[in-house]
């Protein structure tokens, strides 16, 4: 069977249970263009950009929140004193 | 411990214990949006690779004895008398001190020679005291070792530099020279006799005033001049820097680096067309190029990705999805990269994209491209599969186990052996010297990659078996490949960020034919850009293209050059010029340089060089 055709319905059933991912978004749309079924490629880049936008900021506030590897062994034993403190 | 201080610190743990919780709840939001994985790639940690995968690149890795048929590749810096040496600042606490070291092969003087021109780079120190730095042009003495002639040539001190490509601008045959600059970019005309004349201001590149990288010749509308595009970077300015580990957005692994290019502001990309009075006009608007969203330019270079003739341009973008500009011929460009599936990885990841090699791998008749990453990414390898479509082969191509963990830059498709079957070559050298404080498998140095064409679309990383002289390990950034000593083999040109230059040149191994080929533009563009030739010998058949910038901040030599093996005649080249002609020539015999004018077929050919005059 072709490669293509093989991982169609993989990708159309994993868009289903995670619409979401914008990976899965990306793939489809690859996937379609290659096929030539241009609509559908449309159709998909929209939720693409969508998501993967959604996730920079995601991304961006996960970051924001990071703690410091000092502050969390700091958490870790609170007891400790900090180191270079008396 | 005071009761006092007890009791701040016990409020700080809540306070860090609730942010916990938000991150916890940020986490599943990540997770609800697919991001698990990528989200690692992002976030510092590697783009896993499976099992069988880094298995594989640990057998690479520890492989030991040379590649049956295949040169050592070794250091004959030394050797060719060149001193030149790149200026860094050993902190490199600001990211203009982190990415210039370009180099370009120009045959200036036109004898048939390439000659090598290495840009120089400042420190913010060194600017802010009015300390200028050299870049340098070494003429070719046709016996092994070169000269420095850059105070004759006047090609000095441009300013920041950045990277340089060659072009023709004016048509008048002789290679002119592009400097991409912190502030702009210098175009030196050619004279003739030795000397070059800036000619930035007259010819209206002054006002490129941003931080240009990666510039690239190309005549888009097929008027018979070289056009230019010059892609931009950020937005970087002496009087107002970044404060070194001042943001999260200038930490790596915990440690406070310089800041960028993420939290810094684009600046956008040009186009300029040839008006042919030695003038450009920016065009950038209305052909469609002008990157209005600023992403954070790098490498450029132009050429047919979907072989319908009309000329098309790839831009890199570090940490953004790359530019793939589809050209109509009448000079109007669409961005078609996402769906090229070349803006990004085969996950829709946009990655810190930095130098690029286009090249037909793969003996398809149709470009390629391989662009290198970053240390947590690796190189992608995009198969261009036809009709606008490429396919992300990184990982099965064998490239992403044995690139992964270095931050590449110069790149190319080349084939040190002659056997007709380009290989894939990357320099590497990280960002941040800080990272040598971590104790970990990062290093601010690093060795350079070679991967051996395996002829079915893999490749087999050879590094450590073709000579010490790549596992070296340095700060490596321009990469350029050419015909050194007109011996019928290539040689590769690194221009370093930290130190002296490194030139290598394969040695031993099989005594393949090969074939080379200059071509001159009539009614296309002089320097014949983008003309093609297609050679046929036997079985094998290759493509070559003539292409200005590209690999990173570098210009290869213009001449194109084809292993053959052990073919003794090319059966057919068929030269395709930018303009739309095709030449056919026929029953060439191979080991020797041919001349081939639009219109006219071979005018000239010549011999290699004697071996024995050669280092």
């Amino acid at each position: 069977m072709d490669q293509q055709e093989k991982a169609l319905p993989l990708l159309e059933a994993s868009a289903q249970l995670e619409p979401t991912n914008a990976s899965v978004r990306y793939r489809l749309a690859k996937l379609y263009r290659k096929m030539g079924r241009m609509d559908d490629t449309k159709s998909e880049v929209e939720p693409y950009h969508k998501y993967k936008d959604r996730k920079g900021k995601l991304r961006a506030v996960y970051k924001g929140l990071l703690i410091q590897p000092d502050e969390t062994r700091a958490d870790e034993n609170p007891e400790e004193e900090p180191h270079g403190k008396n | 411990m005071r009761i006092a201080e007890r009791i701040h610190r016990g409020t700080a743990i809540a306070e860090r214990m609730r942010s916990r919780i938000v991150i916890l709840r940020s986490v599943v939001a990540l997770s609800f949006f697919g991001l698990s994985g990528m989200m690692a790639a992002q976030m510092g940690t590697p783009t896993p690779l499976s099992p069988a995968e880094r298995q594989k690149a640990e057998a690479e890795r520890t492989a030991t004895g040379p590649v049956a048929n295949y040169p050592q590749l070794v250091d004959i810096t030394k050797s060719t008398g060149i001193v030149f040496d790149h200026k860094s600042s050993p902190g490199a606490k600001f990211i203009a001190e982190s990415m210039g070291g370009g180099v370009a092969l120009i045959d200036y003087d036109g004898d048939g020679w390439p000659d090598i021109y290495f840009t120089n780079a400042q420190s913010v120190d060194m600017a802010l005291h009015g300390v200028k730095s050299r870049s340098a042009l070494f003429h070719n003495n046709h016996d092994g070792t070169f000269s420095d002639v850059t105070d004759k040539a006047g090609v000095g001190y441009p300013c920041w530099a950045m990277g340089a490509v060659v072009g023709d601008y004016n048509n008048d045959g002789r290679q002119d020279l592009l400097v991409t600059c912190l502030n702009g970019v210098v175009l030196y005309r050619n004279n003739g006799d030795g000397t070059f004349t800036d000619v930035t201001e007259e010819s209206g590149l002054a006002a490129d005033k941003g931080w240009a990288t990666g510039a690239a010749f190309g005549d888009y509308d097929n008027d018979g001049r070289a056009d230019l595009f010059i892609s931009h970077y950020v937005d970087f300015h002496l009087d107002n820097l970044p404060v070194f580990g001042s943001s999260k957005a200038c930490k790596y692994l915990g440690l406070d680096v310089q800041c960028g290019p993420r939290g810094l502001k684009g600046v956008p990309d040009n186009l300029y067309h040839n008006n042919g009075d030695g003038t450009f006009t920016d065009v950038s608007k209305l052909a469609g190029v002008d990157d209005a969203e600023r992403r954070y330019g790098l490498t450029s270079i132009w050429s047919y990705f979907n072989n319908d003739g009309k000329l098309d341009l790839f831009v890199t973008n570090d940490g953004e999805a790359n530019y793939l500009y589809q050209g109509d011929g009448a000079g109007k460009f669409e961005d078609v990269a996402l769906l090229a599936g070349v803006a990004a990885n085969e996950d829709g990841v946009e990655q810190a994209n930095m130098g690029v090699a286009i090249g037909d791998y793969l003996h398809s008749g149709r470009m390629s491209l391989a662009i290198s990453h970053f240390d947590v990414e690796y190189t992608a390898l995009y198969t261009n599969e036809g009709g606008m479509n490429f396919t992300d082969n990184s990982i099965a191509s064998g490239i992403a186990r044995g690139t992964q963990g270095y931050v590449g830059w110069g790149d190319a498709f080349v084939d040190f052996a002659n056997n007709g079957w380009q290989d894939f070559f990357q320099v590497n050298g990280h960002v941040y010297p800080q990272v040598d404080s971590t104790h970990t498998a990062t290093h601010y140095l690093e060795p350079k990659l070679l991967f051996l064409n395996q002829r079915d679309g893999t490749f087999q990383n050879i590094s450590r078996r073709v000579g010490p002289a790549l596992e070296i390990p340095q700060v490596s950034r321009g990469l350029a490949v050419g015909d050194l000593f007109n011996d019928g083999r290539l040689e590769a040109v690194v221009e370093n960020l930290v130190g002296e230059p490194m030139i290598l040149r394969p040695e031993g191994g099989p005594k393949n034919h090969w074939v080379s080929f200059r071509l001159e533009g009539v009614t296309c563009n002089r320097l014949a850009l983008n003309a093609r030739v297609r050679v046929t010998a036997g079985d094998l058949v290759q493509l070559g293209e003539v292409t200005s910038g590209g690999s990173y901040l570098s210009q290869n030599d213009l001449r194109l050059h084809f292993g053959l093996g052990s073919h003794e005649s090319v059966d057919q080249a068929e030269v395709l010029w930018p303009d739309g002609k095709k030449e056919t020539l026929t029953h060439l015999a191979a080991d020797k340089f041919y001349v081939v004018r639009e219109g006219q077929g071979v005018v000239a050919s010549k011999l290699p060089e004697h071996s024995a005059n050669l280092p």
